[in-house]
């Protein structure tokens, strides 16, 4: 079910209204009622996958009790490993078997054997990524004791499968998730007003800023001779682009926190305006947390301390494999790791431009660093985003190439860069409409960079706050892209 | 709890009356909806045909699909209103007769359609957008047959969409669109239309030419030259509206169009001027 679906709108007051009502006897009531109506969620985009959710939640369950059983460590790890076979058996097979059965076939045709490996027509099975990584940190967390494993599958089945989280994240730490499932919630009026702005915030960025962006970014993407339209049109293609992937996903985000709130429970925050940041160091402290975090305690630091020893390749390596796999985390293809393997290294190049930096900055006015930062995070960010959109690296290459060549390439005559102009204007008359609500989201946002998500009103006339929520659920409603076009981070 | 239900309640109530207000205002205002930038399919056709009620400054009006469109633009001139075959030989007798109640002084009405524009059945997925929720409102209810406002709630939803908010709703798109193939003949509503077109025409004294516009070559094969929708409107009697309609008929090669019925610009100015040519000749002198 997707959240701007039709369904969803149904789906939510009722689960809301049943939670609260119905179901608010005691904690275990709650809990099943909230497995029941995440299996629900998520049946009903594919009934036949909730077998896979069964099969990680019930095999990390009993690992964490068999963990937390025994005080040998040899055997806590073997039943870890276990579990990291489980998830990542599930995860690797869905996910990316026939990338590595196409890659290896391809390579073995390199090397002159006669390699005919077949592929599978395998389904990806929404938010695998997540929910496998979700209840991973749970083991793991028990193995390293910062966890009591628990007894009540209910609850532990229902953190696996939280619904506002499940598909999409936030990627919740069990330690921090986990324990809210076994308390009784009880109604907090503050926080579930909070919830309600976050969602209606939420839906603006997806409905109205990332589904608008979405129909001039897959015109501009999806015409492939990119050498036929001007340079400029493809940059405002790749900055579209840019600006849709985030609006999309952390829309997404306020939607599944303020749908959470909603039920009692706080999830941690996913985006912390990353396009404020000066660095592409801070935008991934910013970006995505709950994932990149993950990847920083669960991988990265063990990697630190494995290569501890190696000097300053200890601090390179770990960085650029994190983000590697970080970047393939995002999908079986090349762009994805490319994507993050350029991230790696920039970061490694301003952890070691540290001091050089500092001293420049000494020198020139605070204003003109961190616009300088600024441009050159986002020129960074750009061109890792087209990359990251294009279907493989050779038109990731191609598109950028068609940049630079032909960039001053004002000539409108070109065919191609003709029409997409004109469909650019034409569907939002549609483009100068989109500026400004681009434009607009991007003011609330700073005005509200401070806070946990960019919509918090709270002016003290209550009636400001109303006449703030209208307009948003105005500007939802009439300018709102209602063709539901899926999460880009459901593919992940 | 109590005071959340409240107040979420309230919300949505007073939301109610404003997008109601909001849907009302639209629908009066076309132009204001137009200044912020509003710009969904259907209400770009809502503008348009709410243009028939105003004084088109001339003594014919020019009807069609969007291939009359191409060369009788409604940007160019206020007597030229083609919009396109979506909104179906109902949408057009609709603008027909606010342009006849608005402008006395009008003589002639010429419809240029393609054929299987004027076939067009009901049972599509462009009638919502271009039919239903521009044309169906309170003020042209009174144009609705039995059988149309039949075809038009067919789904309980859209007895509703008489109301300018519910237009504005997401997910009130509905789909009309049917199994059955593109019709080469006419469609129950596209015949009982026709009908009323010419009935409103001679009781307004106002003559009415259907002229075709430019045909993919590839349909004449394909209809044996039009033979069951010729014999089709002999038998209803409207030979007489249809008079020249597939004499003057002219057909392209399938390379010298865009998109199905619309020509490249190269063949326009040709095109528009055998159109014109004919209507004189079509036209009776008064």
């Amino acid at each position: 079910m997707l959240f701007n679906s039709l369904e969803f709108f149904l789906f939510l007051p009722i689960v809301f209204l049943l939670y609260w009502f119905i179901v608010n006897r005691n904690l275990k009531l709650q809990n099943t009622f909230v497995l029941a109506a995440s299996y629900f969620f998520y049946g009903w985009w594919d009934w036949r996958f909730l077998s896979l959710i069964f099969l990680s939640t019930i095999s990390d369950f009993i690992l964490g009790i068999l963990i937390g059983k025994t005080d040998d460590q040899k055997i806590q790890k073997r039943y870890l490993y276990l579990s990291f076979v489980v998830n990542l058996g599930i995860l690797i097979f869905f996910k990316y078997f026939n990338f590595f059965i196409e890659e290896f076939s391809r390579l073995s045709e390199a090397i002159g054997l006669n390699a005919n490996y077949s592929t599978l027509s395998i389904i990806l099975p929404i938010g695998i990524s997540f929910y496998t990584f979700q209840t991973l940190s749970y083991t793991i967390d028990v193995y390293k004791k910062q966890l009591a494993p628990t007894n009540d599958f209910i609850s532990f089945a229902a953190f696996v499968s939280f619904f506002p989280q499940l598909v999409a994240g936030p990627v919740e730490r069990a330690s921090t998730l986990l324990p809210q499932f076994l308390k009784k919630r009880q109604f907090d009026y503050t926080k579930s007003v909070e919830g309600c702005q976050q969602i209606l915030w939420g839906f603006f960025k997806k409905i109205v800023i990332a589904d608008n962006c979405a129909l001039f970014v897959n015109d501009i993407f999806g015409y492939y001779e990119y050498g036929e339209v001007s340079g400029l049109i493809l940059l405002i293609g790749a900055v579209l682009f840019v600006i849709q992937i985030y609006a999309d996903f952390s829309g997404y985000s306020d939607i599944a926190i303020g749908v959470a709130k909603l039920f009692g429970f706080q999830l941690m925050q996913n985006f912390n305006f990353p396009y404020h940041a000066t660095s592409t160091t801070e935008i991934w402290r910013k970006w995505h947390i709950s994932i990149s975090s993950w990847f920083r305690d669960y991988l990265n630091k063990p990697l630190f301390f494995y290569f501890r020893h190696w000097g300053n390749y200890g601090l390179i390596i770990p960085l650029i494999l994190t983000f590697t796999i970080i970047g393939f985390w995002h999908g079986a293809n090349w762009t994805f790791i490319v994507y993050g393997l350029i991230h790696g290294i920039v970061m490694s190049i301003e952890l070691f431009s540290k001091k050089t930096r500092k001293k420049i900055r000494k020198k020139i006015p605070k204003w003109l660093n961190s616009s300088m930062g600024w441009l050159i995070t986002m020129f960074i960010w750009v061109f890792t985003c087209i990359i990251f959109r294009a279907e493989n690296m050779t038109l990731a290459v191609n598109y950028i190439a068609a940049i630079f060549d032909n960039l001053f390439v004002l000539d409108m005559t070109q065919v191609t860069s003709r029409i997409i102009f004109q469909s650019l204007l034409i569907t939002l008359t549609k483009g100068k409409v989109l500026f400004l609500l681009i434009l607009f989201m991007f003011v609330i946002e700073w005005i509200y960079r401070k806070y946990t998500y960019g919509f918090k009103l709270n002016f003290k006339i209550p009636f400001l706050n109303w006449v703030f929520y209208y307009s948003i659920l105005l500007l939802i409603i009439l300018f709102g892209e209602f063709s539901q076009q899926e999460f880009i981070y459901f593919q992940f | 709890m109590k005071r959340f239900l409240v107040r979420i309640s309230i919300f949505f109530t007073v939301g109610f009356f404003l997008l109601y207000g909001i849907g009302e205002l639209f629908l009066r205002y076309p132009v204001f909806a137009e200044k912020i930038g509003y710009s969904e399919s259907w209400f770009r056709v809502y503008k348009i045909a709410s243009r028939s009620k105003e004084d088109i400054n001339s003594e014919i009006l020019y009807l069609g699909d969007s291939g009359a469109g191409q060369m009788f633009p409604y940007t160019e001139q206020k007597h030229y209103l083609p919009i396109n075959g979506a909104i179906l030989i109902p949408g057009q007798y609709i603008l027909a007769s606010n342009a006849i109640k608005s402008n006395p002084n009008l003589k002639s009405i010429v419809l240029i359609a393609n054929p299987l524009s004027i076939a067009a059945k009901f049972e599509d997925s462009f009638t919502c957008n271009n039919f239903v929720k521009p044309f169906y409102t309170k003020e042209n209810l009174p144009h609705f047959s039995d059988l149309l406002l039949k075809k038009v709630t067919i789904k309980p939803v859209t007895k509703f969409y008489k109301y300018g908010f519910v237009k504005l709703l997401p997910f009130s798109d509905i789909d009309y669109f049917n199994q059955q193939p593109e019709l080469t003949i006419l469609s129950d509503i596209s015949l009982e239309y026709t009908r009323k077109l010419v009935a409103l025409c001679k009781k307004n004294n106002i003559n009415l030419t259907i002229h075709s516009g430019a045909v993919d070559i590839k349909y004449k094969e394909k209809t044996n030259d039009w033979t069951e929708m010729k014999a089709q409107i002999k038998k209803e009697g409207l030979t007489e509206v249809f008079r020249g309609f597939f004499e003057n008929m002219k057909y392209y090669e399938s390379n010298q169009f865009i998109t199905g019925q619309h020509l490249r610009k190269e063949y326009l100015a040709d095109f528009k001027a055998y159109i014109l040519q004919n209507q004189k000749q079509l036209v009776p002198k008064n």
